[in-house]
């Protein structure tokens, strides 16, 4: 009896075990490297706990005209304009709400130092539409990036 | 066995509990020149490059505008119509409330399609209105004058450099007011093509053709559209002609100075002309136009709330009537509106 209880709570535990995975794998397309619709900027999207963030990890202009680095220089907050662009966290806060979208995160303009809601939508495994936009979806623009995978040397 | 299971879901969550949420501010140490050389993942969906339709350091287009003007006091040479004698009207100010607001129903990387309305209402005070006489001054001073409508801008890229804009409006504008609907006389409708290319994040340039009442009249105008931001990305030049046209100064991304000049006109339906006088006419037009040489300060108030404030001078073009009915003589009154000071202040709800 006690075999037959082992068995079947192993059972029960492998299914959930499997959901999860499932749900899991099907979240986690988006992690990756992404190249934004302009081609300016490279987003690497990351799992942090539960929810999904990404930074900027290239940028087609990364320094200014004299060389040196580009910074946050439009942050509302005066103390963040001297943080370093490349490495910073644009992208905040997403949770994945199936059939391929994320939602509740923010995306973080440094060209302007606006933040906006955001949403992402997965069209397929290498392609992602972001959606910044204030207050409703409707004051707001799409994106599509497309997925780059990193050359081994 | 109880343990090894127990295990299991144990260490999944110590791995995720292990990874915490990123703070915005914080740059990694990283190496990240592996970034730099990259393949595109193949893809299911035909994504290709389209060009944005703004360029670095455009002003914010305005999704919500409330505001108003305010000319200051000038005078009104008024032509003679039918029996009824020239003068000189003094205007003590003529005040205008705008609102406009513009809707992005589609918006994505291959098109953008806002939809909006607006409303103008003029208002011209006049001293002594019971000694008016002449058909025109009463009508500005009964009803002013008044436009509403609807408008639509397409904007649609072809490929990474090249885009097309299409424009149309349908507005009813009148003498009248706001009840008083006449679609044969008071609507009229604009619009414009425009074929442009952006070479690079900087500059974008466009021609094309208009059908507009900028002059007072319909008109066919080319229309040329031209935005550059220069190198140092302090200055800009923001121009669609022959709409209007500035030189941007931006302070900082939150506050930017312009100076230029604005062309605006339309062609309105005076309809306390027709039903309270005898002029033999069903259908006069005044054919208003002017220009207005300006300076601009726009500031960000919170988020995505922009104020505008406007100081400038309105220099009349046109401010004549036209028997449209009969088109013989071609105008009836030729006015001469005499220039003023305005200033404008307005409330910006301004697009991402």
């Amino acid at each position: 009896m006690k075999k037959l209880i082992y068995f079947a709570m192993s059972v029960l535990m492998l299914n959930v075990a499997q959901a999860q995975t499932k749900e899991t794998t099907e979240a986690d397309k988006i992690i990756g490297v992404w190249e934004v619709g302009s081609g300016k900027a490279r987003v690497k999207i990351s799992k942090y706990g539960e929810k999904f963030g990404g930074k900027l990890v290239w940028l087609k202009e990364p320094n200014y005209a004299d060389g040196t680095k580009k910074v946050d220089k439009n942050n509302p907050d005066e103390a963040k304009r001297t943080v370093p662009l490349l490495g910073y966290t644009n992208l905040l806060g997403f949770s994945y709400k199936g059939k391929s979208e994320y939602e509740g995160g923010t995306i973080y303009d440094p060209e302007n130092g606006n933040t906006y809601n955001c949403v992402i939508s997965l069209e397929d495994d290498n392609t992602i539409k972001v959606r910044g936009y204030v207050g409703v979806q409707i004051f707001g623009r799409t994106d599509t990036w497309k997925r780059v995978t990193v050359k081994t040397k | 066995m109880n343990f090894k299971l127990l295990l299991v879901p144990t260490l999944f969550s110590t791995i995720a509990l292990a990874q915490t949420k990123p703070d915005s501010t914080k740059t990694e140490e990283e190496d990240f020149s592996m970034y730099a050389e990259v393949v595109e993942a193949p893809s299911n969906s035909k994504t290709k490059v389209y060009c944005s339709q703004k360029i670095v350091g455009l002003s914010p287009s305005k999704l919500i505008s409330f505001g108003g003007d305010f000319v200051a006091a000038h005078t009104l040479g008024v032509d003679t119509i039918n029996n009824y004698a020239n003068n000189t009207t003094n205007l003590l100010n003529n005040t205008g409330v705008r609102f406009a607001a513009n809707f992005p129903v589609i918006s994505n990387n291959k098109m953008i399609l806002s939809l909006g309305v607006n409303y103008l209402d003029f208002k011209y005070g006049i001293a002594n209105t019971s000694a008016i006489t002449n058909p025109l001054p009463h009508a500005l001073s009964k009803t002013g004058l008044r436009s509403y409508g609807v408008n639509g801008t397409l904007f649609k890229p072809f490929n990474a450099k090249m885009f097309g804009i299409v424009q149309f409006a349908a507005d009813h504008n009148s003498a009248s007011y706001l009840n008083e609907f006449n679609a044969k006389l008071g609507l009229k409708y604009s619009g414009a093509i425009i074929i442009g290319w952006k070479p690079h994040e900087r500059l974008q340039y466009g021609f094309g053709v208009s059908q507009t009442y900028r002059g007072g009249s319909l008109n066919y105008l080319p229309v040329v559209l031209y935005n550059y931001t220069f190198k140092n990305k302090k200055c800009g030049i923001e121009m669609l002609l022959p709409a209007r046209a500035n030189f941007r100064y931006t302070i900082n991304p939150r506050n930017l100075l312009f100076a230029g000049l604005e062309f605006e006109g339309n062609s309105y339906y005076m309809k306390p002309m027709i039903t309270d006088f005898n002029l033999g006419s069903n259908n006069l037009q005044l054919h208003r136009s002017e220009i207005r040489p300006r300076i601009t300060y726009e500031f960000r108030v919170h988020n995505f709330i922009w104020m505008s404030l406007q100081a400038g001078y309105r220099i009349s073009y046109k401010f004549n009537i036209d028997d449209v009915a009969t088109d013989t003589p071609p105008l009836i009154m030729e006015n001469k509106l005499a220039g003023a000071p305005y200033v404008n202040i307005s409330l910006n709800l301004v697009s991402p």
